[in-house]
């Protein structure tokens, strides 16, 4: 849950549980001690304050009309869907209309939506179904990933060249992944998601599932093994 | 560090990597323009009844529409026929008041053996033959006409065969004989 929750921004109303615990019950004993709460209710708020609101709650208060309720829900998986989608199309114009094609099927289902599984089951369930049709509407994407694009993330100059190319090897291992075992790695690293989470939203059995992100770990080890020494070129696809 | 073993702790090795590495974030822009989607959305779920505004507007006019046209053309058959059935429906009410009033002015008393049959009408079966009439018996003696009406009063009245003999008389009596 917590590896989910990669949000660098935190929207109105959203708590980071980690870091907003201690100050929480901090807060709330001084409040105790100060004669303005009792101490339950100093409890209380400190628990308030560091059990986050579940994302299905966030869709169903949305559902109602709260639309604060929808951005902090944004705020918590806008970047991880991202960044799925930018690994799983390869290309960033792509994964852009994907993302907010995918944004708007929710807000669409916002009225039927039934907490019978986790939010995010659902939302990666729903970007892998745009992702889908994007790819089958619109061969103009086509082609694979643009590195410049795909490393974009507003790092400065400064940072290590060794780190630059490490992180290339990694994401041309991961595009030569096959689908299933990309997904079910992105699945897996982006959303959080367990083997039977991830088994859930691609529609197959838990050993499948498992099978698949085991591949994907062990031909990315491979490929970056392979990969150490710049002048081996080449990727071992099995 | 990098060895190929298949197990959790490689895995892990491998995730960790690539989270460390994966970096994007979701572009602003892209940001606010699911938000002010999704803020758009929120609002018009307070007037979501108007979604069904225009198909009820266009419901009515239809419906009115309708009921106006089967109206004009008479499509419901609330009015009845100006002819047929109906005129004869009248004509039978007319004569049978015609010949009920015809009747009372004579009065109770009036009998075939009290009249004077030389006062009275031409066409009447008095004139023509003796009075064999049963249940127009007064009506004869008006004439013609009064007697067709209390046949057709007969009939009116649902007494088939009383008008039938009356009709089958009336014929006899008035057989080769102008009105």
């Amino acid at each position: 849950m917590i590896r989910g929750l990669r949000s660098r921004t935190h929207g109105v109303g959203s708590v980071a549980v980690s870091s907003g615990s201690a100050a929480a019950v901090s807060v709330g004993r001084g409040l105790r001690d100060a004669g303005s709460l009792s101490a339950n209710e100093a409890v209380a708020y400190a628990h308030s304050m560091t059990t986050p609101v579940s994302d299905s709650a966030l869709m169903l208060r949305y559902a109602d009309g709260d639309a604060a309720a929808f951005e902090t829900l944004y705020r918590r998986h806008n970047d991880a869907l991202f960044r799925y989608l930018l690994r799983l199309c390869g290309s960033r114009a792509m994964a852009e209309d994907v993302y907010q094609e995918a944004w708007t099927r929710i807000i669409r289902a916002r009225e039927r939506y039934r907490p019978t599984a986790k939010f995010t089951t659902f939302l990666y369930r729903v970007a892998q179904n745009c992702f889908i049709d994007g790819t089958r509407r619109n061969r103009r994407y086509g082609g694979g990933p643009a590195p410049a694009d795909l490393l974009c993330d507003g790092s400065g100059p400064e940072e290590a060249t060794e780190r630059a190319n490490l992180r290339q090897r990694l994401f041309d291992a991961l595009a030569d992944l096959p689908f299933e075992q990309r997904d079910a790695f992105l699945l897996h690293e982006e959303a959080g998601l367990s083997i039977d989470d991830i088994a859930h939203t691609t529609g197959v059995n838990r050993e499948t599932a498992k099978s698949r992100l085991r591949y994907a770990n062990v031909k990315l080890k491979k490929a970056l093994a392979e990969n150490a020494n710049p002048a081996a070129h080449g990727s071992d696809h099995d | 560090m990098i060895d190929g073993e298949i197990g959790s702790s490689a895995e892990q090795d491998v995730g960790k990597l690539y989270r460390s590495l994966a970096k994007e974030k979701a572009p602003e822009p892209l940001d606010q323009r699911v938000l002010q989607h999704a803020k758009r959305a929120a609002k018009r779920e307070d007037t979501r009844w108007l979604r069904w505004l225009r198909p009820a507007i266009a419901g009515a006019v239809v419906s009115i529409s309708l009921i106006v046209v089967a109206g004009q053309f008479d499509l419901w058959n609330l009015t009845p026929p100006a002819s047929g059935d109906g005129d004869v429906v009248q004509d039978f009410d007319d004569a049978a008041r015609e010949s009920s009033a015809r009747i009372r002015e004579f009065g109770g008393a009036v009998t075939p053996q009290v009249l004077n049959p030389d006062s009275l009408p031409a066409d009447t079966y008095q004139n023509v033959a003796p009075s064999t009439s049963t249940y127009c018996r007064e009506a004869q003696i008006a004439g013609r006409a009064a007697w067709e009406a209390c046949i057709s009063a007969l009939h009116t009245s649902g007494r088939d065969a009383e008008a039938n003999e009356e009709r089958r008389k009336l014929h006899a009596a008035f057989a080769n004989k102008s009105p």
